[in-house]
């Protein structure tokens, strides 16, 4: 391999060892003693607990320790709002919630002990959907909320969240929507739902904890986002010092946000402190589906007011979160959401409120680009009704409205570099939009964004080696993203002059790597390299000063390239850069290298004239998204074939063309899986009715269509060498692009997804009837 | 939990296992209903009785007396595979690669499809409409079933405890036949049919004849249907006749409401499969 | 995990025969992992539906999930860590990734080997033929787009180097 400079296409660095299947996985760690564990889950969605025995699972040969919430602090955690225990108490609040945990030599006995652990409910009606937990006739769920403890910034919102099972809201008002709609020539107005949906990756969520040696700490190994974040609320949950917790992330086998959560991890750690013994605990598939964090269900209303001549003057959305059981993270997600659903048109007068409510299902949170597909699905399909009724074509109709370098987003910021437009005419070339069709066939266009999540630091550790090797240490993770094995290592190999493999890499590890918020939001990059950079910078200064000593020259003087180290007036006798750090022999050698670095994005406020109340009320430039897809239609099945996708995401710029079309590719199939496949299914208990890859169905390779991958650079004016995050952005509008083809196709409109082939035929037969 | 698993060489020895521990084992071929069935502890015998050590029931033969003989073991892909199969019988290769994805189909059995009986069991319709019949080996020997006598309900057969099937027998296609499988799924593969339908006949000077219609995924049970057949018998192919016939089979369909699709648009659905089913019967 | 093992077997993995006690209902992809640390061969549903448990048995790409250790005696059994020959990747494990058809990587062993499966049967595949050979393997990542760029890739290696 060769030094690498920005801009080409270099195969991630972990690759090699991924392809051998020899990485190191959660379910791959041994540790010697280690027992298995299973959880003790509720069967109902709402109930009061009377009370727990576990004497006869605790007697049970083999078992290694029972642990619930006697055994652990009184006390609640949370990332916002301290609202969960760690192993359910007063009430259980949806189907899984884990009331206790075991640990056994085996899998088979700890099964055997959770069904001997007895538990007695009382049940309470369920409250499943969002209009049900607004009803002032329903329960409450959270009978304590306004006493819960909340971290500081968020204190005074959560004052306001008073009404019936309300969890968060937010809002945010740009110029005078009343204004707007009376100047307009047309109002139109439309309801969408959107089911819960996943991001199932396709390792699930593990924990391995071991008592710390010494005893007073334990160390995690998790298959998470967040190692620091996981480190905090384990600390907090079980009264650890902070400094007692290591946590550890191994290769993590995709994330998509929903390995963003802390939960399990610390129960995991208390069960491995009351036993005194490793412990291990790796979710089944059908756990996956029933107790992580999918994507919030919503249901969004759109109102927007247009002239015929295709400007949108004002629009008013309203949009309602079920968002499960627990707050999680639904004050940051109700400003990703507000934000989404602005975009990405320059509307004068807007007003964007959501709600956040509680129900007895499984905590929604954050799944790539969250809120993203949801807001696009409604706002794209609603912004398609308008250009119908005015009669004008519906890719034109964007092209009209859409946001220019310089205009304000929803919140009032700035936009600097914006792609879209060029992204829009590239997917339209491509998907051939003004084609002939045959009958049953249509193309379909939606346009997105989404922002970079800013505000949270990032920090790198850079070694120069004795063998002139550069090591990578820092607590970033890579689950799969391209962040870290993809990104880095060029611009690592581009500033240092060296080869790429001889890039070495410790991540994940709270321990020996330096503080990051987490992989989450479209971050990773766009603080990563900043970081990395400040500590290339300050390594630089180190081989200057001790390559001038080194080779009796003045610092100014002193270069390096190819991993050798000159004076620039004799490049012949250069020696290799590892020379400065070698130890034998030489008396007084410093050893290696080393040099860190940090980030934190400037903060970057709401413009003026906007009315912002938002956890978040700051956002980073956005990555632009333009989807187009045909679909061919079986007319009397309503079956939906997906002939092609043409998807164009503005990266700003890319770093490695490899990672980012990665990205884009991912992130639009995921969403092809959400417009036509995917959905989450619960009765009105609260079951969830499909636990499994059978019926719960994510795009197979054959599903795959024709595909157009498309990379617009638009140079952001905030992001390192003018990128942007992308890892959320191509999942935003694809779902909302082949409604807009079968729409196209059939001449049917569709307030919900997935266009599923018995929901598709429905349309076609009600679009038929009212002709 | 599995006290034992047996891996007999012979069929005999396999239904004398069978026999002695009868009720409490559970018969093993491919696997890939079974060993997930296990885990999930949703079967719980004392002994499994592997087939996979009896040579004899890997054959897979045909000639023009005998017809197609499937035996217990040949696995999906073999099925799909075989020449004679792909010359013959189109539609079973054409079902075999609707069902799960390739490293299922390599591992799992024809019969073990049948077996398992699922309403929706993607093979049954075709080997109905070829009037496929099964043989099942016991203490007492051997009986040949007609596969309409074989499905008594959601994974129930009428192989009885100390049974297992040998083999599938499909009779030779006539001059002039044709057959057809359609399925209605949400993906590409690895999908449960929301219906399945199987159309066979043979059209001799614009008539047809030996019309067999059977449904998947729209009763207890995968099942012939008769009025459908009928509807087209002795006929001319046509659009309309393959409409009534649909119709005909829609009005026989009792599906239920799931998840997968409710019972209204199933049988609204077989009336279009079963017209498409017909029409691509009738012009092979 | 392990558990209560009574069953003697002799199972023929990458060419090396072990003999192990499992469990009589014990799946192979268990043996592999928990009794023979071969850790390659990953379990994403344990129910034949993701396809990470993806081996070779006879040649063929099956779900090690759905096969009993005990029962698999006497078959030809090829796992992801199989391909690697004195150190090197095998053409496909390296079309993969030089391809980017690698982020997670947690399908990936499943995926290479049912790519390898198909190209030892057919060496060049049609753009149908690919996506109907993967058809078992879950990627929730790279939307398969450059899974299949890596398979074609690899099918012209291999037919370059003959």
């Amino acid at each position: 391999m060769v030094q690498a400079s920005i801009g080409t296409r270099v195969p991630r660095l972990d690759g090699r060892e991924k392809a051998m299947g020899a990485s190191q996985y959660l379910a791959d760690l041994k540790l010697p003693g280690m027992t298995q564990v299973r959880f003790v889950k509720s069967p109902l969605a709402h109930a009061r607990i009377k009370s727990i025995d576990t004497s006869a699972a605790e007697a049970l040969p083999g078992v290694a320790g029972v642990v619930t919430h006697a055994d652990v602090p009184d006390t609640r955690v949370g990332e916002v709002v301290m609202d969960q225990r760690l192993f359910a108490k007063e009430k259980v609040r949806y189907v899984g919630d884990i009331v206790a945990a075991v640990a056994a030599e085996d899998l088979e006995t700890a099964k055997r002990a959770v069904e001997l652990v007895q538990v007695e409910y009382e049940e309470l009606p369920a409250v499943v959907s969002a209009e049900q937990a607004m009803d002032p006739g329903t329960p409450v769920l959270h009978e304590e909320y306004p006493s819960y403890e909340v971290i500081p910034p968020a204190a005074d919102a959560h004052k306001m969240m008073t009404d019936h099972n309300l969890c968060w809201k937010g809002m945010v008002k740009k110029g005078d929507p009343d204004k707007g709609f009376d100047e307009a020539d047309e109002i139109i107005e439309d309801t969408f739902d959107i089911p819960a949906v996943q991001g199932s990756p396709i390792e699930t969520h593990g924990v391995v904890a071991a008592p710390s040696q010494g005893g007073g700490g334990v160390t995690i190994w998790t298959s998470t986002q967040v190692p620091f974040g996981v480190r905090e609320v384990t600390a907090h949950g079980l009264h650890i010092p902070i400094s007692k917790v290591r946590v550890i992330a191994p290769t993590v086998g995709g994330g998509f946000g929903s390995k963003c959560q802390v939960w399990v991890e610390p129960m995991v750690a208390a069960l491995a402190l009351k036993s005194n013994r490793p412990v291990r605990y790796v979710m089944t598939r059908e756990e996956e589906f029933e107790i992580t964090q999918p994507r919030h269900p919503m249901t969004i209303h759109v109102r927007s007011g247009v002239k015929n001549t295709g400007e949108i003057v004002a629009r008013q959305i309203r949009i309602i979160m079920n968002t499960g059981h627990s707050v999680m993270l639904a004050p940051i997600m109700v400003s990703l959401v507000t934000n989404a659903a602005g975009a990405p048109y320059n509307i004068p007068n807007l007003l964007i409120e959501t709600v956040a409510v509680f129900t007895n299902l499984p905590s929604f949170s954050l799944v790539r680009g969250p809120g993203g597909p949801q807001a696009a699905f409604a706002v794209e399909s609603h912004t398609d009704r308008l250009a119908d009724v005015i009669g004008m074509d519906r890719l034109e109709m964007r092209m009209k409205n859409c946001v220019n370098p310089g205009d304000l987003g929803p919140t009032g910021q700035e936009l600097g570099g914006v792609g879209l437009k060029e992204g829009l005419q590239k997917v339209k070339e491509s998907i051939g939009w003004a084609d002939d069709r045959p009958e049953g066939r249509g193309v379909g266009v939606a346009v997105g964004w989404y922002a970079t999540l800013i505000g949270m630091g990032s920090s790198a550790t850079i070694k120069m080696n004795e063998d002139s090797t550069v090591s990578l240490i820092t607590g970033f993770v890579d689950h799969g993203t391209g962040n870290v094995h993809g990104g880095l290592p060029i611009f690592i190999s581009n500033e240092l002059g060296i080869d790429v493999d001889k890039i070495n890499i410790s991540s994940g590890d709270t321990e020996t790597g330096p503080w990051d918020y987490g992989t989450v939001g479209s971050r990773s990059t766009y603080n990563h390299v900043r970081a990395v950079g400040a500590a290339i910078e300050e390594l630089k200064r180190e081989i200057r000063k001790r390559g001038a000593g080194m080779l009796e020259a003045d610092p100014d003087e002193v270069e390096f390239e190819e991993g050798k180290v000159f004076v620039r007036s004799a490049p012949d006798k250069a020696i290799p850069l590892g020379l400065l750090c070698a130890t034998a022999g030489k008396p007084g050698s410093q050893g290696p290298m080393m040099a860190s670095g940090s980030f934190n994005g400037p903060p970057w406020p709401p413009g003026p004239d906007v009315e912002v109340a938002l956890a978040i009320p700051s956002f980073g430039q956005p990555a632009f998204v333009a989807q187009a897809a045909e679909v061919e239609v079986d007319q009397e099945t309503g079956n939906v074939k997906v002939l092609k996708i043409a998807s164009a995401c503005d990266a700003g710029f890319a770093i490695n063309p490899i990672g980012v079309e990665g990205q884009i590719e991912g992130g639009t199939i995921q969403s092809l899986g959400m417009g036509l496949t995917e959905q989450m299914f619960f009765d009105d208990k609260g079951h969830l009715l499909n636990p499994s890859f059978l019926d719960y169905k994510v795009p197979l390779a054959p599903d795959i269509p024709e595909f157009d991958t498309i990379v617009v650079e638009s140079q952001s004016d905030q992001g390192a060498m003018g990128t942007k995050g992308i890892g959320e952005a191509p999942v935003v509008a694809t779902a909302a692009a082949i409604a807009s083809a079968v729409s196209a196709a059939t001449g049917a409109t569709f307030d919900r997804i997935p266009l599923t082939p018995e929901y598709v035929l429905s349309r076609i037969e009600e679009a038929a009837a009212t002709v | 939990m599995v006290k034992e698993l047996f891996r007999p060489a012979g069929k005999e020895e396999a239904v004398a296992l069978l026999t002695e521990h009868q009720g409490k084992a559970k018969v093993l071929a491919g696997g890939t209903d079974l060993v997930v069935l296990l885990r999930a502890g949703k079967v719980t015998p004392e002994i499994v009785v592997s087939l996979n050590r009896i040579d004899e029931l890997r054959s897979l033969s045909f000639n023009p007396d005998d017809g197609l003989r499937i035996g217990a073991l040949v696995t999906h892909s073999e099925l799909i595979e075989n020449d004679d199969v792909r010359a013959r019988y189109p539609v079973l290769v054409e079902t075999g690669k609707t069902i799960a994805g390739p490293p299922v189909r390599n591992a799992a059995s024809v019969a073990g499809n049948l077996c398992h009986a699922a309403p929706s069991a993607d093979f049954a319709p075709p080997f109905l409409a070829l009037d496929a019949s099964v043989v099942l080996f016991g203490p007492g020997g051997e009986r040949t079933v007609p596969l309409n006598e074989f499905f008594l309900g959601p994974n129930q057969t009428a192989l009885a405890g100390d049974e297992i099937l040998t083999e599938i027998r499909v009779p030779t296609p006539t001059e002039g036949s044709g057959a057809n499988y359609q399925k209605l799924g949400i993906r590409s593969a690895m999908e449960i049919a929301m219906v399945g339908v199987a159309a066979s006949m043979t059209v001799n000077n614009e008539t047809c004849s030996m019309v067999r219609v059977a449904l998947g995924a729209v009763a207890p049970t995968p099942f012939l249907v008769k009025s459908a057949a009928a509807a087209v018998e002795g006929n001319a192919p046509s659009a309309e006749v393959f409409a009534r016939a649909g119709e005909a089979a829609a009005a026989e369909s009792k599906p239920i409401d799931d998840i997968r699709a409710s019972g209204t648009y199933r049988r609204k659905m077989v009336a279009v499969l079963t017209r498409r089913a017909l029409a691509q019967a009738s012009s092979r | 995990m392990k558990g209560e093992a009574g069953m003697e077997c002799t199972l023929n993995v990458n060419g090396r025969t072990h003999t192990l006690l499992v469990r009589p209902d014990e799946t192979l992809l268990d043996a592999l992992r928990d009794r023979l640390h071969l850790t390659g061969t990953k379990e994403g549903c344990g129910e034949g539906d993701c396809g990470a448990c993806t081996l070779q048995v006879d040649g063929r790409a099956v779900n090690a999930c759905l096969l009993l250790a005990a029962d698999a005696e006497g078959r030809d059994i090829r796992t992801v860590e199989g391909l690697v020959q004195d150190g090197d990747l095998n053409p496909v494990q390296e079309a993969f990734v030089d391809s980017g058809g690698i982020q997670c990587g947690f399908c990936i062993p499943g995926m290479i080997m049912s790519a390898d499966a198909l190209l030892r049967s057919n060496p060049d595949p049609s753009d149908q033929e690919i996506q109907e050979a993967l058809a078992g393997n879950l990627c929730r990542c790279t939307g398969y787009i450059k899974i299949f760029q890596s398979v074609r890739a690899a099918a012209e290696a291999m037919a370059g180097s003959k």
